[in-house]
């Protein structure tokens, strides 16, 4: 570019910021021409195999808790406890000696 | 002698792409940027421009067959680039409330690297008069020095297309400077 034809765009408004084709030259270059840092991309089927160890986990987690929910909370006792409110009063005794006396004792 | 434009293609032919980009941009910055500039009008615009052009540059250059000059080529990848810049900001402004772009004199006059005070303001105005069309071929052969051929080749026409165009908008601009003066 001759300085002529800078001055033309001059006079016709353009500017540009001080030192600004020295700067711009090199820092564009080392833009594309550095070498970036390369990112390391793991496999997919790693991902998946990840996924499903973890997803394998959780369902065990949940079947070991829910096991352990079910043998302690809802034990016979409580069943027992919990029928023996549709129980009628004057059935009761019948009932309690049949179902937990006999039963579980 | 060898001349700029030789030596470059010969780092291509022998696949130094790195050495050729940076001769690139050793002889063509400056002249890049302005024809960028002419096109987007806006500095911040032009500098992101010219950002994009040398990574196509790098990219395009081992696969660049020496069908056109190495000058031509590079301007092609400009102007394409630009066109780009443009379409999507075309697009982005059917999301503005009047759907449409400021015109070319208010783009200019956004601009912190433009002096409308310095400039010609009369005969910026008069290049706003043209169709996009005539401003750009107008542009290129009388700012850029390039060749009606060259023209054509960076924009994919017609060179008679682009002799029409340029002296078609020759005439608006002398038509409309006698009428100023």
């Amino acid at each position: 570019m001759s300085v002529h034809k800078t001055k033309q765009f001059r006079r016709l408004g353009y500017s540009v910021p001080d030192k600004y084709f020295d700067l711009s030259k090199q820092r564009m270059l080392n833009h594309v021409l550095m070498p970036k840092q390369k990112t390391i991309v793991r496999p997919l089927w790693k991902k998946f195999i990840e996924t499903a160890a973890v997803l394998v986990l959780l369902l065990a987690t949940k079947w070991s808790i829910d096991t352990y929910m079910n043998s302690s909370i809802y034990s016979d006792y409580d069943v027992l406890l919990v029928e023996s409110m549709l129980i009628e009063e004057d059935d009761f005794d019948a009932w309690f000696e049949e179902n937990y006396v006999l039963d579980v004792l | 002698m060898v001349s700029s434009e030789d030596h470059i293609e010969k780092l291509i032919h022998s696949s130094k792409h790195e050495r050729a980009l940076t001769e690139i941009a050793h002889v063509f910055h400056e002249r890049l940027y302005w024809m960028i500039r002419k096109l987007v009008l806006n500095h911040e615009d032009a500098n992101d421009v010219l950002q994009n052009t040398y990574v196509r540059v790098f990219k395009g250059l081992p696969k660049f067959r020496f069908q056109s000059s190495i000058k031509t080529w590079c301007y092609r990848i400009a102007y394409n680039e630009s066109m780009r810049h443009l379409n999507k900001q075309k697009k982005q402004a059917l999301l503005w409330p009047d759907g449409t772009l400021p015109d070319y004199w208010s783009q200019l006059c956004e601009d912190p690297y433009f002096d409308a005070h310095q400039v010609d303001a009369h005969f910026q105005k008069l290049l706003g008069e043209l169709t996009e069309d005539q401003r750009i071929v107008f542009s290129m052969k009388y700012y850029d020095e390039l060749k009606f051929t060259e023209i054509a080749a960076v924009t994919k026409r017609n060179v008679n297309a682009i002799k029409t165009t340029y002296y078609a908008a020759k005439k608006a601009l002398t038509q409309q400077l006698k009428i100023a003066v």
